[in-house]
């Protein structure tokens, strides 16, 4: 016990503190300014208005410009709704699903939840609120893009969140490698074999440049792109809604000869870094960035984060549609960024408020100064979005996108993509041929799903 | 006054009894904090996990390990991949630190500042080191490939060597990678085993005329014997449950050319949503790491009873 202090001197501390938690305890229930003076009567009790602070985790307040917009509309929003706070809980891209699925076995789901890896893995961890009720009580189903909507949607319809920004995959180009190289830069690739010229035209290994970018490490779902385009049975995996059963196509002809074109890209051709099979997303980012590539296939997002990453490439690239076999209309698949309401929130409605408000209200905003694909329909008529270049090659794209069904419902999605990635890699760094991979792929997928899917296709 | 001295006698005969007692809770509730803690952080844990190991769509059954053992092909990949990994790991860490504390352990200048130098690897946490060897590894800006464009290894015209991009390569890149953060732990283990030969031994070898790999062989490595065996017992086990360098490095690709179990754990529990699964698993690893851990307990008790 310190020196001068008695029992007695702590007992009254013990008192004062005791009494200060009660009134602590009561502070929500606190007389009005009425009440102060003497009344015969007993003052009517209000309550006060709490603040409430929700968690909002996100990945993309790490990202340039996206992250000082965002904030910039968090600050906008905690002004307009003074007794809502937001703290911010960042995780970086690529830790989003490893937070999240700790965040949900600990039971401690934020307000918030950032679906960075698709619906579904709010479906498998069980983690999202449904807001289908809300978003009908409010009137906001129509506002959506449908095909942005639909990314929230799981299996029985129900609204699981809302998406931030969509997108397809384009074709970005650097102007300046076209110039170096003789080519026409208003001219870009619109056919795989014109691809394949113009990135064996862009390519001088001795300057470690390479023609083409593809993702080997992470983000191999950007395969999918190829294998829709190169005809009917060209998919990962197809559902039949009346029966249930996803059928794999992942060793169809079609799906095998897209991948067979990508192969030859790194194989044949040698348009791509030797090393492709280490160039994850940001590696991939850096290398456009950098240099070292000269086109890149990726989503409304890739130009402010080709800019934010070296910020001397700003005029020196563009955008064009995503080539295809033959040069026609593409067909892709539309990835958005879901945020959704943690399965249990104290605070749903102070969430769905911050949730509309990012995701709904002030989308326009968002998406034309983030350069994001935007999500509602008063966001397309916007003309700052509109008339952007960049941004209206993937308005054109997305007119034709679809929504992959595994993506969104299949709760064992991730697993499957990375039961596919090693065979994507051992076929890219010529292990195994096309056909025994894709094969092997296919059958690892029947091991996962059981009963639950078929293979239209032998995999021996 | 017969009370009193009734009571007093009586005092006079309980107070041995109350020390017997007080020396047998003692020592007790000095481990007590110890005992809760493991209990909370390892018992409880772990127990945890087994109970989830053996849930399988709501019901209990060991399917989880049937799973594992005979049904899926990467657990497999996963344990002979772990097991080259640690093999590897700890004969080259061994090697090297052997070497090296046989290095520091003569008469050099600035030998404390060498020392320090040599530990520095072991110092960082293992996500660094694997950081600072993916960089080095790299396909294209790697400072290996340059140095061995440098000297004239390969042509400005052949492609560079994608280290962490090849089947053949990653396993043994992250093994590299391994090595030089583990070997400063056994080097230290090994220095203090060398300070600890009696020096006169090698006194009456050199009078003898024993020249010095007769010291070394007859002295030096029948007294690191006992050492060695701790310290080669901690780095397999170091290695074994190795996660962050085979994570950083190369996430168990390419082709899951280097997946080990600790990665294959964190995919299943993290990526996948497959607690269960991953408990088991977890168990798994336990079992195999309890071996070495059994060894390792029984040799320090052994010194303890020396």
């Amino acid at each position: 016990m310190p020196k001068g202090v008695t029992r007695r001197d702590l007992l009254k501390t013990g008192a004062a503190a005791a009494a200060g938690a009660a009134v602590a305890a009561g502070a929500a229930l606190v007389p009005n300014a009425a009440s102060a003076a003497p009344s015969p009567r007993r003052a009517p009790y209000v309550r006060r208005q709490e603040t409430v602070t929700l968690r909002f985790m996100t990945h993309n307040t790490l990202e340039k410009p996206a992250g000082d917009v965002l904030k910039e509309m968090i600050a906008e929003f905690e002004a307009e709704n003074p007794n809502i706070k937001i703290q911010l809980d960042e995780v970086p891209n690529a830790d989003v699903l490893t937070k999240l699925t700790a965040y949900a076995e600990g039971n401690d789901l934020p307000d918030i939840i950032d679906g960075q890896f698709g619906l579904s893995s709010f479906i498998s961890l069980n983690a999202a609120l449904d807001i289908t009720d809300r978003i009908d009580a409010e009137g906001l189903r129509d506002s959506f893009i449908p095909v942005a909507l639909q990314a929230a949607m799981d299996s029985e319809g129900r609204i699981l969140g809302m998406p931030l920004y969509t997108g397809t995959d384009a074709l970005y180009y650097r102007i300046d490698h076209f110039e170096e190289a003789g080519l026409d830069p208003n001219s870009p690739p619109r056919t795989w074999d014109e691809l394949v010229e113009v990135a064996k035209a862009l390519t001088n290994p001795r300057a470690g440049r390479y023609g083409f970018g593809m993702y080997g490490k992470t983000h191999t779902q950007r395969v999918i792109h190829f294998m829709q385009n190169n005809g009917p049975d060209g998919e990962m995996l197809r559902l039949d809604r009346e029966s249930g059963i996803w059928t794999i196509l992942c060793n169809s002809p079609d799906s095998i000869g897209a991948v067979q074109y990508l192969v030859d890209l790194a194989l044949v051709h040698k348009v791509v870094p030797p090393n492709v099979v280490e160039m994850d997303y940001p590696a991939n980012v850096s290398a456009f960035a950098g240099g070292n590539i000269s086109m890149l296939t990726t989503g409304p997002w890739g130009a402010q984060t080709f800019i934010g990453t070296n910020p001397e490439l700003e005029g020196k690239f563009a955008v064009a549609i995503h080539p295809t076999p033959d040069g026609s209309t593409p067909k892709l698949r539309q990835g958005s960024l879901v945020y959704a309401i943690g399965r249990t929130t104290k605070y749903p409605d102070e969430a769905f408020k911050f949730l509309k408000w990012i995701a709904h209200d002030r989308q326009s905003y968002f998406a034309a100064k983030a350069g994001y694909g935007p999500t509602t329909k008063a966001a397309l008529e916007d003309p700052a979005i509109a008339e952007d270049p960049f941004l209206s090659v993937f308005l054109e794209q997305s007119l034709t996108a679809v929504v992959e069904p595994y993506e969104v419902e299949l709760p064992e999605w991730n697993r499957i993509k990375d039961l596919f990635d090693p065979e994507w890699q051992a076929a890219l760094i010529g292990d195994k041929d096309v056909t025994t991979a894709m094969n092997t792929a296919a059958q690892h997928f029947k091991d996962v799903l059981g009963d639950r899917a078929e293979l239209k296709y032998p995999v021996s | 006054m017969s009370t009193t001295t009734t009571q007093s006698v009586a005092a006079t005969a309980q107070a041995p009894a109350r020390r017997r007692t007080k020396a047998r809770i003692h020592p007790f509730l000095f481990v007590l904090p110890s005992v809760v803690m493991l209990v909370l952080l390892l018992v409880l844990p772990i127990g945890q996990a087994f109970i989830d190991s053996l849930r399988v769509d709501g019901s209990w059954s060991f399917d989880n390990y049937v799973r594992a053992i005979r049904r899926d092909h990467l657990a497999r990949i996963a344990i002979k991949h772990t097991f080259i990994f640690a093999a590897v790991s700890v004969a080259g860490q061994y090697l090297i630190g052997f070497a090296v504390a046989l290095l520091l352990n003569e008469r050099l200048p600035a030998r404390g500042l060498i020392r320090v130098l040599f530990i520095v690897p072991w110092m960082f946490p293992a996500v660094v080191p694997g950081i600072v060897w993916r960089w080095m590894f790299d396909g294209l800006y790697g400072v290996i490939n340059e140095v061995l464009y440098r000297i004239g290894y390969y042509a400005e015209t052949d492609p560079p060597i994608a280290w962490l991009g090849q089947t053949s390569t990653a396993l043994p890149a992250t093994i590299v990678a391994n090595i030089w953060r583990g070997f400063p732990f056994i080097m230290v283990l090994l220095l203090a085993g060398l300070q600890a030969v009696n020096s006169e031994l090698y006194e009456a070898a050199a009078v003898d005329g024993a020249n010095v790999w007769r010291r070394f062989w007859d002295i030096t490595l029948p007294a690191m014997l006992g050492i060695s065996y701790v310290a080669l017992l901690l780095a397999w086990i170091g290695s074994f449950m190795n996660f962050a360098i085979v994570q950083v490095m190369t996430a168990g690709g390419p082709a899951n050319s280097s997946e080990v179990f600790a990665t294959l754990i964190y995919k299943n529990a993290f990526l996948y949503a497959d607690a269960n699964y991953a408990a088991t698993l977890g168990i798994i690893l336990l079992a195999l790491l309890m071996i070495p851990g059994a060894l390792y307990v029984r040799s320090t008790l052994n010194k303890g009873h020396a």
